[in-house]
């Protein structure tokens, strides 16, 4: 062990007190941080993820409001890509649902090859009906629709029809659940006035969904189709969370500079206490370098102590929060709170505190290398 | 006794710039021979601390020169003199400046971290001798806030040898001992001069205990050393 890490951990052992409250300061912000970064990574993670249960994760359109005609080349070429996981095309317009002889409400209707495979997570009651809408719980709330009754959808002035419903289905996303109804391609195609032959776009998975960004260059390139990714689709939603987590880091980053002045307060005062010890090394021989680090190694010390409390605390708290019901009447989408731990965060979390306690080392370290000699020694 | 002086001294002027400025040292000269215990008794403020300060390189002299084995130093300052204060100097303080945080035993061994580097196993040897040879052996764990004042001024002049350092500085040494401890440490001292054929300074304030230990004893008074 070199000798200044020895003197530090012996300065830090003299004084428990001191430094566990040193330390402290740094769990907490440590702690702060993983819990922050663990909810706030946690409720992106699953809005994102709701997001992309139903989303495609690219779009691939003619233009807006064009139909999309000989799509079958397309779809052969674009399902050979390696990073794409599959390719549908589906159909999207507006129509009016209701309940016969009621008043209907405006929804969207989508039409995909088989709309029960891409619902399945989020049926809450189905019938055993192959033919059918599924549609939003809270819109067959308000219409008053249950799995087996008939709905009518009106596509145009002659162009309604009733179907038996087959589902029902929450995602969590008002947008979903309380305007949307799917039907297979073919029905929804003859209800929004496409022929067999034409469809509002191809429907990309993909096996990365956040590259997605990257895949629509390709993807444009190959196709010469527009592309739209899902991001683009949700940059408000996604900007929104983006603009929520920045703030809460800038929170945390305050906690980390309040530990830092703790850390920095203590160990300028430590060299104040030790300015006599400081002049007898000195006057025994150590060079101002090894003095500074005996300081610096305080703060790396006690920066690492608190990370490991930090990590501790932080990831004990979240494991006690994570599936905790959620009382908050606005968060409809998440009854339990969900909880994301990355690895990188806790790295971020301990790089930040050990930067913190450093950079508060060094500043220590600063001031104990500018100590006259005699003065401390002799005039003390 | 080597003719050659292992520390000199010559014309040594410190001028303190202050309101008035005070000048402590007015035109000092000493040579230091191994082998060699001087004794610099003075009152209180007569400059004592000061001249043994430029002496081990912790201060300049406003003038003068300073001469260590031969070789001008004057001037020499920061790490540079850190490095000849370890490889050459041993300090003994008035109340041993020992580290409270560590034991005797690792205040002993401290000199020997500081040049950077575990210590040897012969180091590690003659700082149990030292231990042994001034009646420490059986303190080695202790704390110095566990052992008596003359225990941790031995203590420090272990500290102080474990080095074999070529000159050793002694800042009124027994300034907080009492009569009996006053004389161990001044006989171990001079036994280990002799023995180490350094050659050592002693600023005291007890002109009897000097005269009866040192081979030399000289008087500053106004700023000049004198023959005693």
């Amino acid at each position: 062990m070199p000798f200044s890490l020895w003197m530090a951990a012996r300065y830090i052992r003299h004084r428990p007190r001191v430094s566990i409250v040193a330390a402290g300061g740094v769990a907490v912000a440590v702690a702060v941080m993983v819990i922050v970064m663990g909810i706030t990574g946690g409720l992106h993670d699953y809005l994102i993820g709701r997001l992309l249960g139903l989303e495609a994760h690219l779009e691939l359109l003619a233009g807006v409001d064009l139909p999309l005609a000989g799509f079958e080349e397309l779809l052969l070429a674009v399902g050979k890509e390696p990073y794409v996981q599959s390719v549908e095309p589906y159909v999207q317009g507006q129509v009016l649902v209701g309940r016969p002889g009621s008043l209907p409400r405006g929804a969207y209707l989508r039409g995909l090859e088989d709309p029960q495979v891409r619902l399945a997570p989020y049926l809450t009651v189905s019938s055993q009906d192959e033919e059918g809408i599924f549609i939003g719980e809270d819109l067959a709330m308000a219409l008053g629709l249950e799995p087996g009754s008939e709905a009518v959808i009106i596509g145009g002035l002659e162009n309604s029809r009733s179907f038996a419903v087959r589902g029902l289905f929450r995602t969590g996303l008002e947008g979903y659940d309380g305007g949307m109804v799917y039907l297979t391609l073919g029905a929804a195609q003859e209800m929004l006035g496409y022929s067999p032959y034409e469809v509002a776009g191809l429907a990309v998975y993909l096996d990365d969904p956040l590259g997605a960004g990257q895949h629509a260059a390709s993807l444009q390139a190959l196709t010469g189709l527009w592309v739209r990714s899902w991001q683009d689709k949700h940059k408000d939603v996604l900007a929104t969370a983006q603009v929520q987590q920045r703030a809460l880091l800038i929170i945390v980053l305050a906690t980390f500079a309040v530990a830092g002045i703790g850390v920095g307060n203590i160990l300028w005062l430590n060299v104040w206490e030790k300015r006599r010890d400081i002049g007898v090394l000195q006057a025994l021989g150590a060079k101002r370098g090894l003095l500074a680090r005996v300081f610096f190694w305080q703060g790396i010390l006690l920066g690492a102590v608190g990370i490991v409390l930090g990590l501790v605390l932080g990831l004990g708290l979240l494991w006690l929060l994570k599936g905790r019901p959620i009382h908050v009447p606005e968060l409809t989408f998440a009854q339990q709170l969900p909880v994301l731990i990355k690895g990188k965060d806790l790295v971020l979390a301990g790089g930040a505190a050990l930067m913190v306690a450093g950079g508060a080392g060094l500043a220590a370290a600063r001031e104990a290398g500018r100590q006259k000699i005699v003065e401390v020694l002799v005039h003390e | 006794m080597n003719k050659a002086p292992v520390l000199e001294l010559q014309q040594v002027h410190k001028l303190y710039q202050g309101r008035p400025p005070v000048h402590v040292l007015k035109g000092v000269d000493l040579a230091l021979f191994p082998g060699e215990l001087v004794g610099i008794v003075g009152v209180s403020g007569s400059g004592k601390s000061t001249l043994l300060n430029i002496l081990g390189l912790l201060d300049g002299p406003t003038q003068g020169r300073l001469y260590i084995q031969g070789r001008d130093a004057t001037g020499i300052a920061g790490d540079a003199a850190a490095a000849m204060r370890r490889r050459l100097f041993g300090f003994v303080f008035q109340d041993a400046c020992l580290l409270p945080e560590f034991t005797l035993w690792e205040n002993l061994i401290i000199p020997i971290h500081l040049a950077g580097r575990s210590p040897r196993a012969d180091e590690l040897a003659w700082a149990r001798q030292l231990l042994h040879d001034l009646g420490l052996g059986e303190l080695a764990d202790r704390k110095p806030s566990e052992a008596s004042g003359g225990e941790r001024q031995r203590a420090a002049l272990a500290r102080a040898l474990v080095g074999r350092p070529r000159i050793l500085l002694a800042d009124e040494p027994t300034g907080s001992l009492d009569e009996g401890s006053s004389h161990l440490l001044f006989s171990l001292l001079r036994e280990s001069v002799e023995e180490e054929k350094m050659g050592a300074v002693v600023a005291t304030h007890d002109v009897e205990l000097a005269r009866q230990y040192c081979h030399r004893l000289l008087s500053l008074s106004g700023g000049k050393l004198a023959g005693s």
